[in-house]
């Protein structure tokens, strides 16, 4: 039990996990604050940022409290590739979507196709130092018509719809859409193709802090939250919360003399027994 | 053996636990949403490779170089293993070489082709020199990249792939484009056979020179003034009559003249609002319509003038601190030459190069523009720039200094317990103010351990919050409280202070207590295992004396009957030599002795019998502390060994 409370994460995405899928060197750099709950929004959220990596479906009214929280001014980032964030876009009514199949670029990369490099950037970037960043097994965008688009991958990139790492006739190429942004409300709505790239071994990738950095200052946040109700977690990860759970139960006031009760008799029992022989 | 078992049992189990706690719950995800980078495989796909360079090579065929270069530029950013860094690096600086050329080559020949539409041979002989070596550096380029093109091609085995495969076809459209590149160096090298056969024609058909003067009718105007150019257009002697002459200024065409009969001409030039000290003059003739052929072109040689202005200064006065989200003054005074008030002037105010506002000088010169600091302007020094803009003869100017933006030291003090003794409501009080006054709705986070609680800040910057701090397991000690306050106001710095609290835990205590007791009566009340010292076994008491004989074990008063299986004869037979031995040597037996420290004991006593003894004694132990069962030859032989030492004995024997 002292190796599982002690061991360090190694959930994908878990601000606690140093290794390189977790999010340790990424929440420690930008101060980020965890949620675990969508109650724990802030009423007004002007000049905050929200990160939703959305692993999970929504369910219940957690939709409605990250519309309520953008169109009262908060910006929301939605970091995602292959899982729930069209979800998300589509309770928005943007019309926005992610593709959800891979971005493979043969050139343009660092290593090997699945780690993409995206060289060509918007306005936005013009004297920030941004010129490159890597995704890792990242997507693209899809009904990008009506907001604006911030980065687009190379011309030799493509969407692999049949995930056999060949480029196949039907299949779109680059330049593809992989971030954007749109206002809703009074705040707003950022999407970016890739989950990744904000785990510890992308961070210090190419420019993947300024990137990150310029996405969460477009309003200027000044705090920042990450969503943890919808990340994936790991069995260590559940194990470390039951534990934590009893801890918390043995700490109260009754848990506390319980174990105390316990640990006496425990102790006072080879005395009595010697006594009674 | 067991304890061994028990220890592997659990390294297995850890081992198998942490594996299974490491799995990821990644439901409904089917594709892998990343990898680690730095264990990740690296391939480079050469058909994208092959295509890119033709990419780059046919923005070159077309002309388009800086197409080309663009291209090229973008390639640092595309992967290269290592093995083949060098020869990429190579072939990406022989294309980038020979885009600069072709596009130098290509720029000469259309310079050589103006000038010698303007019959200016002198200056035509020396462009096609020019280009003549442009093109043979080409060729060598050329021919450098068609056998890197090879090197390449073979370290990627593109020739190794079937014929029909991507990567010969993306091989082939790259040799069809060096192809293409040859072509256009042939071109080139044939517009520079021409233009030089069209000099060359132009020397032998011996145009007349021209030659034409220029003169101006002041040395020196105010900025935005007027100047009269004058002078002649004249050949062999003769004025060229009505005739196109071209006034330049600083190389830029600002007038045209038609010469008089006798090849004067004269032509009025207003001086643009640039406020430089001095601009050239020149006068151009080119010969036009029937000219061409018959005369050669001419320019004059340039004529300095002076340019007068007022110059502008300005004086600015910029508060030392300024606070974001508080208005600022900034203020200043403008004059030109002599103090004389520079009024009614615009004045442009930047901050880090971004316009912050825009005034008027009054009458007297002097300005002021009071401007709100943004409030997310980050803290510390920026670039302002107050800039005068120009007037008609008065010059503009521009102040640089520096913004130093601060925000307002907060201070707070509080009022905390410092003994606490769980559980227990710990009530803070405190007060935060600046130099603003009382700091209000700022926001108020207190720490200490596990627990948190934030507040508010009232009007007259007091703030007060309780932290329930229940009966847990946290160890009695010293807890540190942090308090930490981020002011609503942007020109209000956060502040944080700590205090110690001693906090007294009754359960932690407890349990301390409880762990202590059960470790004392672990240690102090299990009475089986003393150690015996080796000095102990070594020396153990000898008693001397005859008349009790006394064995391990209780006293025996009347012989026991013999044992019939093999275990009973064999500690008959050792019980009957140790009494004998206790008889002949008077060496007890002593309670807390095993077999074998007696048989230390008694070795020096034993002499010829002490091997058999000793081989009893062994049978003996195995026989009472394991399960052996003996063979019946050992037995016989334990009996014999039985007689041979109570023979011993009774010869020794005193």
């Amino acid at each position: 039990m002292l190796l599982i409370w002690f061991h360090s994460s190694t959930g994908d995405f878990s601000e606690d996990n140093p290794f390189w899928n977790g999010l340790e060197t990424f929440t420690t750099k930008f101060d980020v604050h965890p949620l675990d709950s969508m109650d724990e929004l802030p009423p007004n959220p002007g000049g905050t940022a929200l990160i939703v990596i959305p692993y999970k479906p929504f369910v219940g009214k957690d939709l409605e409290d990250l519309r309520n929280y953008v169109s009262k001014g908060g910006t929301l980032l939605i970091f995602d590739d292959y899982a729930y964030g069209n979800q998300i876009l589509s309770h928005l009514g943007l019309d926005l979507r992610f593709t959800g199949k891979p971005l493979l670029d043969p050139l343009f990369n660092y290593r090997n196709e699945w780690l993409p490099r995206i060289t060509t950037f918007s306005d936005f970037a013009q004297g920030k130092g941004l010129n490159s960043i890597v995704l890792n097994h990242g997507s693209t965008l899809n009904n990008t018509s009506q907001i604006t688009v911030l980065a687009w991958s190379s011309r030799f990139s493509y969407l692999d719809f049949n995930c056999n790492s060949t480029y196949d006739q039907d299949e779109p190429k680059g330049p593809l859409p992989i971030a954007a942004y749109g206002k809703m409300g009074e705040g707003y709505v950022v999407a970016v193709s890739d989950s990744s790239i904000l785990i510890n071994s992308m961070t210090e990738m190419d420019d993947n802090v300024i990137f990150v950095r310029i996405m969460l200052n477009l309003r200027e946040s000044t705090r920042i939250y990450i969503d943890r109700l919808h990340l994936p977690k790991t069995r260590l990860d559940e194990t470390k919360e039951a534990l934590g759970e009893v801890y918390k139960a043995v700490s109260s006031p009754w848990g506390t003399l319980g174990l105390v009760t316990v640990l006496l008799i425990l102790a006072l029992f080879p005395i009595w027994r010697r006594k009674v022989v | 053996m067991v304890k061994r078992s028990l220890i592997l049992l659990l390294v297995l189990l850890v081992f198998v636990l942490t594996s299974i706690l490491n799995v990821s719950v990644m439901s409904e995800v089917n594709l892998t949403p990343h990898e680690d980078p730095a264990k990740a495989e690296s391939s480079l796909d050469s058909f994208s490779l092959l295509m890119y360079y033709s990419d780059i090579l046919m923005q070159i065929s077309i002309g388009q170089y800086e197409n080309a270069s663009m291209l090229a530029d973008s390639f640092r950013f595309a992967y290269v293993p290592e093995e083949l860094r060098y020869i990429i690096q190579r072939y990406n600086d022989l294309m980038l070489e020979l885009t600069q050329v072709l596009n130098d080559t290509e720029n000469l020949l259309t310079e050589a082709s103006t000038l010698l539409y303007a019959y200016r041979l002198e200056e035509v002989s020396r462009v096609l020199n020019s280009t003549g070596i442009l093109l043979g550096r080409a060729g060598i380029l050329i021919r450098g990249l068609e056998d890197a093109t090879a090197t390449l091609s073979s370290r990627l085995r593109v020739f190794a792939s079937p014929a029909e495969s991507r990567v010969r076809q993306a091989y082939n459209r790259l040799q069809s484009m060096l192809q293409r590149l040859r072509l256009l160096t042939e071109d080139y090298r044939k517009l520079l056979k021409t233009l030089r056969g069209e000099a060359t024609q132009i020397e032998i058909v011996e145009l007349t020179p021209t030659e034409i003067t220029l003169n101006l009718n002041a040395s020196s105007v105010l900025v935005g003034g007027f100047v009269t150019t004058l002078g002649s257009l004249l050949s062999e002697g003769k004025g060229l009559a009505k005739r196109a002459v071209t006034i330049l200024l600083d190389g830029m065409p600002v007038a045209e003249s038609l010469t008089s009969q006798d090849g004067w001409y004269s032509a009025t030039v207003r001086i643009p609002y640039k406020y430089v000290n001095s601009s050239n003059f020149q006068a151009v003739y080119l010969p036009r319509s029937d000219d061409r052929g018959v005369y050669l072109a001419s320019r004059s040689p340039p004529v300095a003038i002076r340019i007068l202005f007022y110059k502008t200064r300005v004086g600015v006065a910029i508060p030392k601190e300024v606070y974001p989200g508080l208005p600022m003054t900034i203020e200043g005074e403008a004059t030109i030459m002599g103090g004389v008030p520079a009024s009614l002037r615009s004045v442009r105010i930047f901050r880090d190069g971004v316009l912050l506002a825009e005034n008027q000088t009054d009458l007297q010169g002097r300005f002021e523009v009071r401007v709100v600091t943004n409030p997310r302007v980050p803290v510390g020094k920026h670039r302002l720039t107050v800039g005068i803009e120009p007037q008609k003869v008065f010059a503009g100017v521009t102040y640089e200094g520096e913004l130093n933006v601060v925000k307002a030291t907060s201070e707070m003090s509080i009022q905390v317990p410092s003994i606490l003794c769980l559980p227990a409501n710990m009530y803070v009080e405190g007060y935060v103010y600046s130099s603003f006054g009382p700091v209000k709705g700022a926001l108020v986070r207190l720490e200490i351990s596990e627990y948190t609680i934030t507040t508010e800040t009232l009007e007259e910057g007091r703030f007060e919050a309780t932290i329930y701090m229940p009966l847990n397991l946290v160890p009695s000690g010293f807890e540190e409280l942090r308090v930490s306050v981020e002011p609503a106001e942007p020109w209000n710095a956060p502040v944080q202070i700590k205090r110690i609290a001693l906090v007294i835990n009754p359960a932690n205590i407890s349990l301390m207590s409880a762990a202590f007791l059960s470790i004392t009566a672990a240690l102090f009340t299990n009475p089986r295992k003393t150690r015996l010292t080796e000095e102990t076994v070594l020396t153990a008491p000898i008693v001397q004396h005859k008349p009790e004989i006394q064995v391990v074990g209780s006293p025996r008063s009347e012989p026991a009957p013999r044992p019939e299986d093999a275990r009973g004869r064999v500690l008959e037979a050792y019980l009957r030599v140790v009494e004998k031995i206790v008889e002949v040597t008077g060496i007890l037996m002593a309670p807390y002795m095993t077999l074998r420290e007696f048989l230390s004991a008694v070795r020096p006593n034993l002499k010829d019998a002490v091997d058999y003894f000793a081989d009893l004694t062994l049978l003996a132990e195995r026989v009472l502390y394991s399960p052996y069962f003996p063979e019946e030859d050992q037995v016989s032989k334990a009996e014999g060994s039985t007689e041979r030492i109570m023979k011993s004995l009774k010869v020794g024997s005193p």
